[in-house]
C-alpha cells in the first residue's frame, strides 16, 4: 500500500518558486496497476522522483508499506529503496556491462552471493523472454530487449513495488504492447504493485486497474478505472474513450452514457425508445475492453417528439441496466 | 671533436630510454591513481555531483588550476626542496618522479572529471533508486561508464608525461631528454641526436595507437 498525503514540492523560493507537485494525495492497494496520467509539465514526473526520494518533498510525506520516506535516514532510505524496482524511459542500462551483468546489478549492491545472483538473474532472462541474449552489450539489443533487461533489473531483488517512468513512450506502437502485456502479467505473476507515470491514454487503457489524472501540478480526479469510466463526468473517461464535444450537439440536448459492467447498450437504447417513446440519435461513442471487461461511454442526444420527457424515469431505467447518465 | 657514430651511441641510448621508462613509468602509475581519486572528488563535489560541497570544491579546484597553469619546466625546479626532502636528492631518474607525477596529476584529475560528467545522470539516478551507495556509484558506475574516456585521457597524459621527462634532462634527470642535450646541444652530434628523436617519435606513436585501439575496442563493444 502507497500513501501519498499532501505531497507539495516547489523548485525556487520567491518570485521565481515553481510548485511542479501542488498538494497531491494518493492512495495505491498493493497488487494493483496504478497508472498516473497527464501531459508532459503536469507534474507526475516530480511526483514519481519524490515516491522514490530522488526528490526530497517541500511538504508532505510519501508512505510505502509502514515506512515513512520522508523521515528516513540516508542508510534507512537505501534500505527502503531495497524493495522497489524502477524502469525508465531511456532504460538507464549500463553500457559497459551486459545484459545478464546488467540485471545483477541490484543483487550485488545487496550483497547477494555470487552463485544465488546467477541463479536469480537466470530466472529472470526467462521471465522477460531474453534467452540468448544474457551476453549480449545493451548497444547490441533493440530498444524492446533494452526495456525487458529494464524490467528484469528492477525485478531482480523481488521488490514490492515497480515505478515505471514512461517506459513505453521510446518504443513503437508494437513494442509498447509486448511490453505493456508484460508488465500485467508480471503483476499477476508476482503481485507486485506498479506505479507508472504516462502522456499515453493507451498505456492506461491497457493495463491499469486504478488511474489518477494530473494536470498543473494536482490529482484531478482518482479512483478504480472501471468506475472512472462508467462516470459520465469524469475527465479521466473523455481522455480514455474520448465520446466528441459537446459543439456536435447545437441543441444542447445530449447525454452521455457510461457502461462497464459488460452488458451491451444495445437494448437499453432501443429500451428508451419503445418505453419512452424517445429519439436516441448517436452522437459518438468508444467501447472497449479494459481489465477484462467491456466498458462504453455513448454520448447520445435523447428527445422526444412531444417535447419532454420524465427524466427522473429514464435515469431509473438507466440506472437499473447498470448504465450511468447525469440526466 | 671524436664523435660517436650513432651505433657506439646506442647502448646509452638505451640506457636512456631505461631510465625515462623508469621515470615515466612509475609517474603515469601514481598520476592515475591520484589523478583518478582526485577527479573523482572534484565530480562528487561539484554543484550537481552526489555529495555537493562548495567549499571542497572551490579549494581543491583552485590547487589543481595553480599547479596547471605553472609551466613544468618552473614546477619542476619550483619543487627541488620538496623532491630532495621526499627523495634525498634531487638528480637523477627517480627524483624526477616527484615533479612529473605533481605537475600531470591536476591535468589528469580534469580530465576525469570531465569524462565522469558525461555519463547519463539517468543511469546514477537508476542505480540510487535500487539502494546503491555513493561507493557502489563510483566503482559500479561512474569508473566503468567513463572508462573509455578515462583510457583516451590516460594516454593522453602519457604522451605529455613522456615530453616532460625530457625536460626533466635540463635538471639532470636522465633519460632520453638528457642523452639529447648531451649529443645535441652539447656535442653537435646531429646524427645521434636525430636517433634519439626518431626514437621518441616511433615510442609516442605506440603510445598512442595502443590507447586508440584499447578505446575503440571498449567503444565497439559498448556502441
Amino acid at each position: 500500500m502507497i500513501e501519498v498525503t499532501s505531497l507539495t514540492k516547489v523548485y525556487g523560493t520567491g518570485d521565481g518558486a515553481v510548485t511542479a507537485v501542488d498538494d497531491v494525495s494518493l492512495s495505491v492497494p498493493s497488487g494493483q496497476v496504478f497508472g498516473i496520467l497527464g501531459r508532459s509539465g503536469a507534474g507526475k514526473t516530480t511526483l514519481m522522483r519524490c515516491l522514490t526520494a530522488l526528490e526530497r518533498p517541500t511538504s508532505g510525506s510519501v508512505t510505502i508499506g509502514e515506512v515513512n520516506l520522508t523521515e528516513l535516514s540516508a542508510s534507512g532510505l537505501r534500505k527502503a529503496r531495497h524493495r522497489m524496482g524502477m524502469i525508465f524511459q531511456h532504460f538507464n542500462l549500463l553500457g559497459s556491462r551486459t545484459a545478464a551483468d546488467n540485471i545483477a546489478f541490484p543483487l550485488e549492491v545487496q550483497g547477494v552471493p555470487a552463485a544465488e545472483r546467477r541463479a536469480r538473474v537466470a530466472e529472470l532472462i526467462e521471465l522477460v523472454g531474453l534467452q540468448g541474449r544474457e551476453h549480449a552489450f545493451p548497444s547490441q539489443l533493440s530498444g524492446g530487449q533494452k526495456q525487458r533487461v529494464g524490467i528484469a533489473r528492477a525485478l531482480a531483488a523481488h521488490p514490492d513495488v515497480l515505478f515505471c517512468d514512461e517506459a513505453t513512450s521510446a518504443l513503437d506502437p508494437a513494442t509498447t504492447e509486448q511490453i505493456l502485456d508484460l508488465l500485467k502479467e508480471i503483476n499477476r505473476r508476482t503481485g507486485v504493485t506498479i506505479v507508472l507515470i504516462t502522456h499515453e491514454s493507451e498505456v492506461v487503457r491497457r493495463i491499469c486497474d486504478a488511474a489518477a489524472l494530473m494536470a498543473s501540478g494536482r490529482v484531478v480526479e482518482q479512483g478504480p478505472l472501471l468506475e472512472l469510466l462508467a462516470d459520465p463526468d469524469s475527465r479521466l473517461a473523455d481522455i480514455l474513450l474520448p465520446v466528441g464535444d459537446v459543439s456536435l450537439d447545437p441543441e444542447h440536448t445530449s447525454v452521455v452514457l457510461g457502461f462497464a459492467h459488460g452488458g451491451t447498450t444495445e437494448p437499453v437504447i432501443s429500451g428508451l425508445t419503445r418505453r419512452f417513446g424517445l429519439d436516441v440519435s448517436i452522437l459518438g461513442g468508444a467501447v472497449e475492453t479494459v481489465a477484462g471487461h467491456k466498458v462504453g461511454r455513448l454520448r447520445v442526444a435523447l428527445t422526444h417528439p412531444d417535447g419532454g420527457y420524465d427524466r427522473d424515469a429514464v435515469a431509473a431505467y438507466l440506472a437499473e441496466h447498470e448504465v450511468s447518465v447525469h440526466l | 671533436m671524436n664523435q660517436k657514430t650513432w651505433i657506439e651511441a646506442l647502448p646509452e641510448l638505451l640506457e636512456a630510454l631505461g631510465e625515462t621508462a623508469w621515470m615515466v613509468g612509475w609517474a603515469f602509475l601514481i598520476v592515475v591513481l591520484v589523478g583518478t581519486a582526485v577527479g573523482v572528488l572534484l565530480r562528487l563535489w561539484a554543484s550537481d555531483g552526489l555529495t555537493p560541497s562548495r567549499g571542497l570544491y572551490a579549494v581543491v579546484g583552485a590547487v589543481v588550476n595553480i599547479a596547471r597553469s605553472l609551466p613544468f619546466l618552473i614546477l619542476m625546479i619550483a619543487l627541488i626542496g620538496f623532491t630532495r626532502w621526499l627523495v634525498g636528492t634531487a638528480y637523477g631518474p627517480t627524483p624526477a618522479i616527484v615533479p612529473l607525477a605533481v605537475g600531470a596529476i591536476p591535468f589528469y584529475a580534469r580530465v576525469v572529471e570531465a569524462a565522469l560528467r558525461e555519463v547519463a545522470p539517468g543511469k546514477i539516478e537508476a542505480a540510487q533508486v535500487m539502494g546503491a551507495t555513493t561507493w557502489d556509484i563510483v566503482r559500479k558506475v561512474l569508473l566503468p561508464e567513463a572508462l573509455p574516456g578515462l583510457v583516451a585521457g590516460a594516454t593522453l597524459t602519457l604522451v605529455t608525461l613522456i615530453g616532460y621527462s625530457t625536460m626533466a634532462g635540463v635538471i639532470g634527470g636522465g633519460g632520453v631528454g638528457d642523452f639529447a642535450i648531451r649529443y645535441g646541444y652539447q656535442r653537435f652530434n646531429e646524427p645521434v641526436l636525430l636517433m634519439s628523436v626518431v626514437v621518441l617519435i616511433i615510442i609516442v606513436q605506440l603510445v598512442q595507437s595502443i590507447g586508440d585501439w584499447l578505446v575503440s575496442r571498449m567503444a565497439h563493444r559498448r556502441g
